[in-house]
């Protein structure tokens, strides 16, 4: 039986207002298409207008219409919900031009069926991520985020790798998902290139060094740095099976605080090693002095060959001539043209900004640098090695780094 | 009491129906049990953003990872727990409030299950890997047609039984059922087929803008309005205070809300004039909103004592507080200046789970509380009802709502600068933490509401009201 207290919710009157039917096609019919209208098809008519500078085909599929690698990896994203921890639009507010690149055009996502927008950031903006790491870095990342950011709270995709005895390789998904990663943004790589890779740049003025900086820069370090170049900073990071060219081991190379602050500016493009610029200069000397500190074991047995007799040190000047001079260039100093990342590995390095322990230069001579274009000596004789490492050695710009013997 | 008719209610005496307990029931036990399963995971990923080790819990399993149980989450709640808890209540109300029988009574049996095998196929498809990217219909296209066809049915028996009824004029609460579930089928349909595999970028986001605001503003909305509407004056004994007023908030709300939508996108390159036009269409919702909590307030005079005993007028009223906090927030947000800063941060989370938790949630508890007598004869126990009330309100508040809301705001300003990005997300932890362990508490508070309704013996309170 109906209580008497549903009495209570009777309408006091008659209205046309109020007649099911009207409240129906009105309410209910009338005004959906109402907003389908103008929130739906106005502003559709509106961004079709707005076409691709140049040529836009589906990025998607291949000529027989199938889904590609990017287009696999988009599917992927949508499965795990990517999209739910990173947009994927900059806005032009908010200094997210600054932080990720050009502000997001209409006809980027003219291929995107679904949108990914996205209304929640957790982690980045992924619009502008083309160019801007490597692909090892993605797939050590996706593998567990903690190995190349130490602090992430990203989740692990461990199940795109399989794991084959103690290494994990990446499957099909994963290259997949990283070739997405790779693509977005790509209308706008050269631009966010150039913002997030530098042109070379001269560091000077290092403060002197502290006590307080040095613990500063070591809590950095295991912050940012330990994931790939090992807590103890020896290259042996959570990262070391995906990574090529591998971290470097900074125990085994003296880096002077100049060229650590240099490399953590402008990142080592064809390298995992990003830009560490977002950082402020204070935090960036300290960790440069971290660094630096790291290294200072590999300075007198780096430093020791520099004193090799004459004949040995014209040897050496004859060898690097002939086989590292191309690149390495002469003095040490990379020729411009060498100087930014080439054969999709990172820059050769300045032989006058740095001093390699003999042992590491021996292991790089043997083995080279897979992952960039560092290939191996193998044929080289243990004479004709040291005779490399001592004149490497005297290149070294001992003045301007003010190193002491 | 006395009874107190309205001095202008209508000659013609509305016939007592016959009351579909079996079915009310059966969907506020569906509506219970997805609301666990939906606290469970939200409090499982509130955790894992505590701390870099916290990532890793459960982590090897791909079901359970970060961005399934994200999509899982807004699945159970608002189609497991809210639609449920509508559709419990639609069947209870709308035969009351028409004097109809309600209408093809066999097809709401045979949907009332049915309903929760879609569910459940999308749930389970979501966890496997077949999420689509349309936010907050992640389920995959055959089981949102699934859940399509469900919701339909249940849409005939309900608008039907109205339509049917042959009353002309109806109270507020029936135009809002009548609103939600027409506008509702259309926009889910539209969702699932539009947004899903038809509109590209800008133009998706733009009607994705229209699905996500209108599952909030025109299916959950109406259906706490028809709530509260419905249960204010049933557990007061009096008639709502001006019917107009709630006729001006029926009528802005269909007019204005789904016009506001393109405010999710703002600075996207969804066209401009399309947001600019969000601004003010967004800001006219305060006075649907205070018409709302006008009605409550004037209804309410001399009568807020009974808070004190009555829990289901306690629940309404905190969730009208929480309403006049959310929906005052609400078109704030659509200032640019605001905008800027909160978008994209842990204070719009804060918002809508304050509306979808603190406001349409808490109406729902009113109306199990007070229903669950009426159905099944047996009273419940004020104590465990009243720490349910409590353990909510504070585990809500307190670890919940204030803290995620400094969270966003510190985000937002950290933003701002140049600092990397990763000193936001370590200043937001704490907070995280707490919000972690809300999800515990209210998880608790679950255990007093499922003790309360299935396990306590001799309970007494509710009884003397139906039998009123």
């Amino acid at each position: 039986m109906a209580e008497a207290a549903d009495n209570h919710t009777k309408p006091p009157a008659e209205g046309k207002a109020e007649r099911p039917m009207f409240v129906l096609l009105v309410a209910g019919v009338g005004f959906f298409l109402l907003s389908f209208v103008a929130m739906g098809v106005l502003p559709w008519l509106s961004v079709i207008g707005q076409e691709p500078p140049e040529e836009f085909v589906n990025p998607y599929v291949d000529e027989n219409g199938e889904l590609n690698a990017i287009g696999r990896g988009r599917e992927i994203y949508i499965a795990e919900g990517c999209w739910h921890c990173h947009s994927q639009f900059v806005r032009p507010v908010a200094n997210e031009e600054f932080r990720y690149g050009p502000r997001s055009q209409a006809w980027e996502a003219m291929h995107d069926v679904p949108q990914l927008y996205g209304t929640r950031r957790i982690g980045p903006d992924l619009s502008r991520e083309a160019g801007r790491r490597s692909d090892d870095w993605h797939l050590a990342h996706l593998w567990n985020p903690r190995t190349t950011v130490p602090g992430s709270i990203m989740p692990k995709y461990s199940w795109l790798f399989e794991q084959q005895g103690d290494t994990w390789i990446p499957t099909e998904k994963a290259t997949d998902l990283v070739a997405y990663l790779q693509y977005l943004g790509i209308h706008f790589k050269e631009e966010v290139r150039k913002q997030v890779w530098p042109d070379r740049v001269t560091v000077s003025g290092a403060p002197e060094a502290t006590e307080l900086q040095a613990t500063r820069g070591a809590e950095l370090f295991q912050h940012y740095c330990s994931g790939c170049h090992g807590t103890a900073g020896d290259g042996k990071g959570l990262a070391i099976d995906f990574l090529k060219p591998g971290a470097s081991d900074l125990t085994k190379r003296y880096l002077p605080r100049e060229e650590v602050f240099r490399i953590l500016f402008m990142g080592s493009e064809g390298s995992a090693m990003p830009s560490f610029a977002e950082l402020t200069e204070k935090d960036l000397w300290a960790l440069s002095q971290y660094v630096n500190a790291l290294g200072e074991p590999a300075l007198k047995p780096a430093l020791a060959p520099a004193k090799a007799s004459e004949a040995v040190l014209a040897q050496g000047r004859e060898l690097y001539r002939t086989q590292c001079q191309a690149c390495h260039g002469e003095n040490g100093v990379v020729p411009a043209a060498m100087s930014k990342s080439f054969a999709g590995g990172p820059a050769p390095k300045h032989f006058r900004d740095r001093l390699y322990h003999p042992d590491e230069v021996r292991r790089v001579l043997k083995e080279g640098r897979p992952g960039s274009a560092m290939v191996a000596f193998p044929n080289l004789k243990p004479a004709e090695v040291d005779a490399l490492i001592a004149y490497m050695a005297s290149l070294f710009d001992r003045e301007q780094y003010k190193v002491k013997e | 009491m006395p009874e107190t008719e309205p001095k202008d209610a209508p000659a013609k005496p509305v016939r007592a129906p016959t009351d579909q307990l079996g079915l009310v029931k059966f969907h506020i036990v569906a509506a219970i049990v997805w609301l666990g399963i939906g606290m469970l995971g939200g409090t499982l990923m509130g955790y894992r953003l505590t701390s870099p080790e916290a990532a890793e819990f459960l982590g090897d399993s791909a079901a359970l990872s970060f961005g399934r149980i994200r999509m899982f989450h807004t699945h159970s709640v608002i189609f497991g727990w809210l639609t449920n808890g509508f559709f419990a209540f639609a069947y209870y109300a709308i035969p009351r409030l028409v004097g109809r029988d309600l209408f093809l009574p066999k097809l709401a049996k045979i949907f009332a299950p049915l309903t929760q095998v879609a569910l459940v196929l999308g749930g389970g498809a979501i966890l496997m890997g077949h999420a689509q990217a349309v936010e907050h219909t992640e389920a995959p296209w055959w089981a949102d047609a699934a859940f399509a066809v469900c919701f339909v049915a249940t849409l005939v028996s309900c608008v039907g039984t109205i339509l049917l009824s042959g009353v002309r004029n109806l109270y507020v609460s029936a135009w809002y059922l009548i609103l939600g579930f027409i506008f509702t089928a259309l926009n889910f349909v539209m969702a699932n087929s539009i947004v899903a595999f038809v509109a590209p970028g800008a133009a998706g986001a733009a009607l994705s803008g229209l699905w996500i605001h209108n599952a909030v503003g025109l299916w959950v909305t109406p259906m706490g309005a028809a709530i509260i509407y419905y249960l204010l004056p049933v557990v007061l004994k009096k008639p709502i205070a001006s019917h107009k007023l709630s006729l001006l908030g029926f009528w802005t709300l269909a007019f204005f809300y789904p016009l506001g939508g393109s405010h999710h996108y703002f600075y996207s390159p969804v066209p401009w004039w399309l947001q600019m036009l969000a601004v003010p269409l967004t800001f006219t919702l305060i006075f649907v909103v205070y018409s709302v909590v006008y009605n409550f307030f004037a209804t309410m005079r001399g009568k807020w004592s009974q808070l004190a005993s009555d829990i289901p007028l306690r629940f309404l009223a905190f969730g009208l507080f929480n309403y006049i906090v959310t929906c005052t927030q609400g078109p704030f947000h659509a200032l640019l200046s605001v905008q800027q800063v909160v978008h994209f941060t842990d204070w719009v989370v804060a918002h809508a789970h304050l509306a979808l938790f603190g406001v349409f949630s808490w109406w729902l508890y009113a109306f199990i509380y007070w229903i669950w007598p009426r159905i099944t004869g047996r009273g419940y126990n004020r104590k465990l009802a009243e720490a349910h009330f409590w353990v909510t309100l504070i585990a809500f508040w307190v670890l919940y709502y204030i803290p995620d809301t400094i969270a966003g705001l510190m985000q937002g300003f950290f933003w701002l600068t140049t600092l990397p990005l990763q000193d936001s997300l370590e200043a937001a932890m704490p907070f995280w933490m707490t919000r972690a362990i809300s999800g515990v508490f209210l998880m608790l508070s679950m255990v007093f509401l499922v003790w309360n309704l299935f396990f306590v013996k001799n309970g007494k309170v509710g009884l003397e009201v139906s039998n009123g």
